[in-house]
C-alpha cells in the first residue's frame, strides 16, 4: 500500500513532467505522511547528507575534465588518431564513432550528453561522407551506450556513492564489458554497413604519418594512460583521479594545444558546474528517497519477493534484466543508478543467487545502457533523432540490430562473470 | 553574479582537490581543512546552482507531450519542493547550529543553509516563469517549451 502510493506519486509526477529532483522529493514526502516513524526535516536532512560525500566529488570534477578535453582540443586529437588507426577501412568514421565513445564516454554523467558532444561532430562529418542519415544517427546512438559501462562512468561513481561498492573496482570491471560491446557494435556497423555512397578515402596509413599523428597527439595520449593507470596502480582515488584530470586537461588546453582562452574557460566551468548542480540536486532527492524506501524495509520485501518468486540465480538475473531494460526505456541513467541500484544489490548479492557485487555492478550498468535505445521512447533515440534531423521512426529501424546484438552483450557480461571480474582479480586479487 | 559564484565553487573545489593530491605524494602531509571545506562547497554549488538552472534547465522526463496544464502542474510541484526545502531546510539549519564539524569547527548550519537560501534564491529567479505562463495563450507554446532534455 505504501509501496504503491510512493512509486505511483514518483511515476504520475514525472510523466507530468515534473522535474526530475521534486518528483523523488514529493514522492518521498508522500511516503513520509504515510510513515509512523519519518519525519519531513529528516528529507531535508537525508538529502544533504547523500551529497555529503567526498566519493561524489569525482563526479562534478569529471564532467569539468569531460568538457575541457572536449574545448581544449585533448578530444579531437584523440579522434583524429583513431581516425587514422582506422584509416585502412572505408567504414573508417563508422569505427571512429564506436571506438571514439568508448574513450570519452560517460565522462559526462549523462548518456544523452555525450551523445549530443559526439553526434554534433560525427554525423555531420558522416552525412559529407557519403553515409546515409539514418545509418550515421544508429552508429551513434548504439555507441553513445557504451560510455556508461566504460571508465570514467559517472553513473558508476553514483553507485559507488549509493553503496559501499568500490568505484575503483567498478571501474576496472567495466574494461572487458566495453571493449565486447565496442567490437560487437563495430562487428554490427560493418554488417549493415551502406553497400554504396560512402567516399572511399584516400588516407592510408604509413608509419611517418602514424608516427607524426602520435607525436602530436601525446599529450592527448597520455591522458587516459595517467588517469586510468593512477588509478589502476593505487596511485589515486577516483576523486583524486578526477582533479588530476581537471588540471591536465586544463594545462594542455591552454599552454600545449593552445585552443583555449581564459575566456573560453570560464564559460566551461560556469556551465560545467550547472551541469553537475541539475545532476546533484537529483543525487540529493534520489539519496532521500532512498532512505526512506531503507526505513520503510523496501529493499528487504522486494527480496523477499523476488527470491519467492524464483531462487534459480538465471532466472533472477534475468528479471533485473527485463526490469532495468524496461525502466531505461523512458528513465535517465541518474535516477535508476540512485534508486534501483542499492534495492536491487542485495537481492543480486544474496546467498540464493551469489553475484559479486563488482559483477552485479558491471551487468547493471550494461542493461541500462541497452535501455537507453530501447523504441519507443529510449532517451538515446529521441537525442539522435534530433541531431540528425531524421523521424525517430527512421532511426529506430537503423538502431535495431545494434539492440539485438547489445541485448546479447548484456546476457554475455550477465552469465560469463570473468568477463568482469577477471581485470579485476588480476589487479586487485 | 551567482552563475560567477557557481564557477568559483566548482573552479575552487578542483585546485584544492588537486592541491590535495600534490601535498599527499610530494610532500607527504595533507592540509587537514581540505577535506571539509570542499564538502561544504559541494552543497552550496548543489543549491547555488538549483536557483541558476530553474528556466527549463532541470531534467524531465519527456514521455508525454507539452500542454499548458501540465506545464502549471509541473511548476506547481516544483514550486511545492523548493517551498519545502526553504521551510524544513531552515528548521534543521536552526536546529543543528550548535554542532560543528569535526576538523574545522565549522558549524554544521553552513551545510545545511544551502538547501533553504539556494530554494529561496530559485524562487525568486522562478517568478519569471510563472510571469511568462500567465502570458502565453493556448496557442503558443509555453515558454518552459525550453525545457531541456538533457
Amino acid at each position: 500500500m505504501l509501496l504503491l502510493a510512493v512509486f505511483g506519486t514518483l511515476f504520475l509526477l514525472l510523466l507530468l513532467r515534473v522535474p526530475i529532483f521534486a518528483a523523488l522529493g514529493g514522492a518521498t514526502i508522500v511516503g513520509v505522511l504515510l510513515h509512523p516513524s519519518a519525519s519531513f526535516i529528516d528529507v531535508v536532512r537525508n538529502s544533504i547528507n547523500g551529497i555529503d560525500s567526498l566519493v561524489l566529488f569525482a563526479a562534478p570534477l569529471f564532467v569539468l575534465a569531460g568538457n575541457l578535453i572536449l574545448a581544449g582540443g585533448v578530444s579531437r586529437r584523440l579522434i583524429g588518431w583513431v581516425d587514422l588507426l582506422f584509416g585502412f577501412s572505408r567504414l573508417r568514421l563508422a569505427y571512429v564513432n564506436v571506438f571514439g565513445s568508448m574513450f570519452f564516454g560517460g565522462i559526462s554523467g549523462s548518456a544523452t550528453a555525450d551523445s549530443a558532444a559526439i553526434g554534433s561532430v560525427l554525423v555531420p562529418e558522416m552525412k559529407k561522407g557519403g553515409y546515409p542519415t539514418p545509418y550515421a544517427a544508429g552508429v551513434t546512438a548504439a555507441s553513445s551506450s557504451i560510455g556508461i559501462i566504460v571508465p570514467p562512468s559517472v553513473p558508476m561513481i553514483l553507485a559507488g556513492a549509493a553503496t559501499s561498492v568500490s568505484i575503483t573496482k567498478l571501474f576496472v570491471g567495466g574494461y572487458g564489458p566495453g571493449i565486447l560491446i565496442a567490437c560487437s557494435l563495430a562487428a554490427v556497423a560493418w554488417l549493415r554497413r551502406p553497400r554504396s555512397g560512402v567516399k572511399a578515402d584516400p588516407e592510408r596509413l604509413s608509419l611517418k604519418r602514424m608516427g607524426v599523428a602520435t607525436y602530436k597527439a601525446l599529450p592527448a595520449l597520455v591522458f587516459p594512460v595517467v588517469i586510468m593507470g593512477g588509478i589502476l596502480t593505487g596511485v589515486f582515488t577516483a576523486t583524486e583521479a578526477a582533479a588530476v584530470a581537471v588540471v591536465y586537461s586544463l594545462l594542455v588546453a591552454i599552454f600545449i594545444y593552445r585552443e583555449m582562452g581564459w575566456q573560453t574557460f570560464f564559460k566551461i566551468l560556469k556551465e560545467s558546474a550547472e551541469f553537475a548542480a541539475v545532476l546533484f540536486i537529483i543525487v540529493a532527492t534520489a539519496q532521500a528517497f532512498g532512505r526512506f524506501l531503507t526505513l520503510a524495509k523496501v529493499p528487504q520485501q522486494l527480496t523477499e519477493f523476488m527470491l519467492g518468486f524464483s531462487s534459480t540465480p538465471a532466472v533472477v538475473i534475468l528479471m533485473m534484466i527485463l526490469l532495468l531494460l524496461i525502466i531505461g526505456t523512458f528513465m535517465e541513467t541518474v535516477p535508476i543508478v540512485l534508486v534501483l541500484y542499492p534495492i536491487l544489490e542485495p537481492i543480486a548479492t544474496s546467498p540464493e543467487v551469489g553475484m559479486d557485487p563488482i559483477h552485479y555492478g558491471v551487468t547493471f550498468m550494461g542493461a541500462i545502457a541497452v535501455g537507453l535505445l530501447t523504441p519507443p521512447y529510449g532517451v538515446l533515440l529521441f537525442v539522435n533523432s534530433k541531431i540528425a534531423g531524421i523521424p525517430s521512426a527512421d532511426l529506430i529501424r537503423a538502431v535495431l540490430p545494434f539492440i539485438a546484438v547489445l541485448i546479447v552483450d548484456v546476457l554475455i557480461i550477465a552469465f560469463f562473470p570473468p568477463l568482469s571480474l577477471g581485470p579485476v582479480n588480476f589487479f586487485f586479487g | 553574479m551567482l552563475r560567477l559564484l557557481l564557477a568559483v565553487l566548482l573552479g575552487g573545489l578542483s585546485l584544492l582537490m588537486f592541491v590535495q593530491v600534490v601535498m599527499r605524494y610530494v610532500f607527504n602531509s595533507s592540509i587537514v581543512w581540505s577535506e571539509e571545506v570542499p564538502r561544504i562547497m559541494l552543497i552550496w554549488l548543489v543549491f547555488v546552482g538549483l536557483a541558476t538552472t530553474m528556466k527549463g534547465k532541470h531534467l524531465i522526463i519527456d514521455v508525454v507531450r507539452e500542454r499548458r496544464w501540465i506545464s502549471v502542474v509541473s511548476i506547481v510541484f516544483k514550486w511545492a519542493m523548493l517551498i519545502f526545502f526553504v521551510y524544513y531546510g531552515t528548521v534543521l539549519a536552526t536546529k543543528v547550529s550548535g554542532q560543528t564539524m569535526p576538523i574545522t569547527k565549522i558549524s554544521r548550519s553552513w551545510q545545511y543553509a544551502a538547501a533553504p537560501v539556494g530554494a529561496a534564491l530559485a524562487l525568486i529567479l522562478g517568478v519569471d516563469e510563472i510571469v511568462d505562463l500567465f502570458r502565453s495563450s493556448d496557442d503558443k507554446e509555453p515558454s518552459s517549451a525550453a525545457a531541456v532534455e538533457a
